[in-house]
């Protein structure tokens, strides 16, 4: 009886009734590993805007103090460019500029900052495997059309793709309509493929002169729209797993010879068999350092670049994986 | 799993091993669904609930300090993921307009306890407490945990945790149709 004693009766009660087994672990690690990529592309993302804004600023006080790493293929034709960012100093590039000019790139860092995290908040409700169009009201029309009229796209719209995240390697070369190149399931025998990402250029299906009318008419800063997304290859990004941690590889169809720029702290030219490639290292207090290769597989228009921190895989040992990963077939 | 192993692999997962969050998974996810589902009394809701609890104790895992047990800070998760869940049907039931046709076509006004894994006598008891009091009940009665254990994750003082224990043994025998409790007939009750 439960008056005699009610705390053995409830006991009774709830040990009585069996509990199911449950197995959660593949899908929390799944939603793990796809948060981790997300966060990955949210911060690339924000070091792509910062650098824009570095360098406007830089283009008119350090950019004489750049280095340039050039890297070739076989038959000696350079297929990248890179500058090293050696000799500036990013805190001190606004210095000299005027003062109107300065608070301008104040202003315009803070708009970008801004305008990144309504992005990041978009890009988080968007359904994986759609995209959508952004629309910005400029606050006032630019008298200078040079920009625009050499650009094939109106610079007032972001277009972005919420790529679908595939926990299987097999699963995701079906979905890569691009057959030009293949990843291992293994690097090293010490990383395993964990998650991948297609990602697809951006769609120029949206309609700018509806999205800007909308906008005007409904007084807002900015109009979302969903549209098709392209069906042309940008890049595939891969994670892979070790004990010590992950690294992540991606490829992308390169721009022969084009030039880019990095904001590591040293970057210095390595081989992987004959191939020529950058690696870039960087460095934060406190921080373990962080180390990323880019190249251009010889004979090919792809660029492969793998990246880890030094406390999974030594500067010496991503080398080894990079490799690796260009004779991969 | 000792409490220095699992400090252990939290550290190293704080450090970027990932992938070692699967052995807390392992050691923990049975027992986090088992509480879940009494609590929600749901199957579906508990794999869902214990889902969402795994998956937000790594993304909060820098904010986990020694303090606590990782234990009772995972419980203490999964009591508030609980206990807002159970406050969302509780609103359902009082506004379904807000909460018709959410979550894939799930009507929460309709929700009840599952019948088919509480059973009739306990859910008659169940359906009267609130989140706290079958977190109290289940942690104290089924898992056996110590009044200082359970008062850390429920915020409270390990003597009015005891109080509020003995009040509830004595809420459930009126709910107890064996008892000839309110729930047997009406007339009568302790």
């Amino acid at each position: 009886m439960m008056g005699d004693n009610p705390y053995k009766q409830l006991h009774e009660l709830l040990a009585a009734k069996p509990v199911p087994k449950v197995d959660v672990k593949q899908k929390v690690m799944a939603a793990i590993a796809a948060k981790k990529i997300e966060e990955d592309k949210k911060v690339k993302k924000k070091i792509g805007v910062l650098l824009t804004i570095g360098l406007l600023a830089g283009a008119s006080s350090v950019w004489a103090g750049m280095e340039v790493i050039q890297l070739k293929n076989e038959k000696g034709e350079v297929v990248m460019e890179m500058d090293t960012g050696k000799g500036t100093e990013i805190t001190s590039k606004t210095e000299g500029l005027p003062v109107e000019m300065q608070n301008e790139l104040a202003q315009a860092e803070a708009d970008a900052e801004r305008r990144s995290n309504i992005i990041n908040e978009i890009l988080d409700q968007l359904k994986p495997g759609t995209s959508a169009a952004i629309y910005w009201l400029p606050k006032q029309e630019k008298k200078d059309k040079s920009v625009e009229e050499i650009s094939l796209r109106d610079p007032n719209v972001d277009v972005f793709y919420k790529a679908i995240t595939y926990t299987s390697l097999a699963e995701l070369e079906q979905k890569l309509a691009d057959k030009r190149f293949a990843l291992p399931t293994e690097l090293n025998g010490a990383f395993r493929f964990e998650s991948g990402e297609i990602e697809y250029k951006p769609s120029d299906k949206y309609d700018v002169a509806a999205m800007k009318a909308e906008a005007i008419k409904n007084k807002k800063e900015y109009v979302v729209k969903e549209i098709p997304t392209s069906d042309k290859f940008d890049y595939v990004h891969v994670a892979y797993r070790g004990a010590k941690g992950g690294i992540t590889v991606e490829v992308r169809q390169a721009e022969l010879g084009a030039k880019t720029g990095s904001n590591a702290t040293g970057v210095e030219k390595v081989m992987l068999g004959k191939n020529e490639a950058a690696l870039m290292t960087y460095k934060e207090d406190n921080q373990p350092d962080f180390h990323w290769i880019v190249w251009i597989k010889n004979g090919s228009d792809l660029e492969y670049s793998v990246r880890a921190k030094a406390t999974t895989v030594s500067k010496e040992e991503l080398i080894k994986l990079a490799k690796q990963l260009n004779e991969h077939k | 799993m000792e409490k220095a192993q699992i400090e252990y692999l939290l550290q190293e997962i704080k450090a970027g091993a990932m992938e070692q969050f699967e052995v807390i998974i392992d050691h923990y996810q049975q027992p986090i669904f088992a509480y879940c589902y009494h609590m929600l009394g749901h199957r579906q809701d508990a794999e869902d609930a214990v889902q969402e609890i795994l998956f937000r104790a790594y993304e909060r895992l820098e904010q986990y300090t020694y303090s606590l047990s990782f234990s009772a800070w995972i419980y203490k998760i999964s009591f508030n993921h609980c206990a807002n869940v159970l406050k969302r049907r509780k609103l359902a039931r009082v506004l379904p307009f807000l909460y018709s046709g959410e979550q894939q076509g799930r009507n929460f006004v309709e929700e009840k306890i599952d019948h088919d894994y509480l059973g009739e006598p306990l859910e008659r008891i169940w359906s009267k407490l609130t989140a706290e009091e079958r977190t109290l009940l289940y942690l104290r009665v089924l898992e056996e945990k110590d009044y200082e254990e359970i008062a850390v994750l429920l915020d409270k003082k390990p003597a009015a945790l005891r109080k509020q224990f003995e009040r509830l043994l004595k809420k459930c025998k009126r709910y107890f149709p064996a008892m000839g409790g309110v729930a047997n007939d009406g007339r009568q009750s302790v």
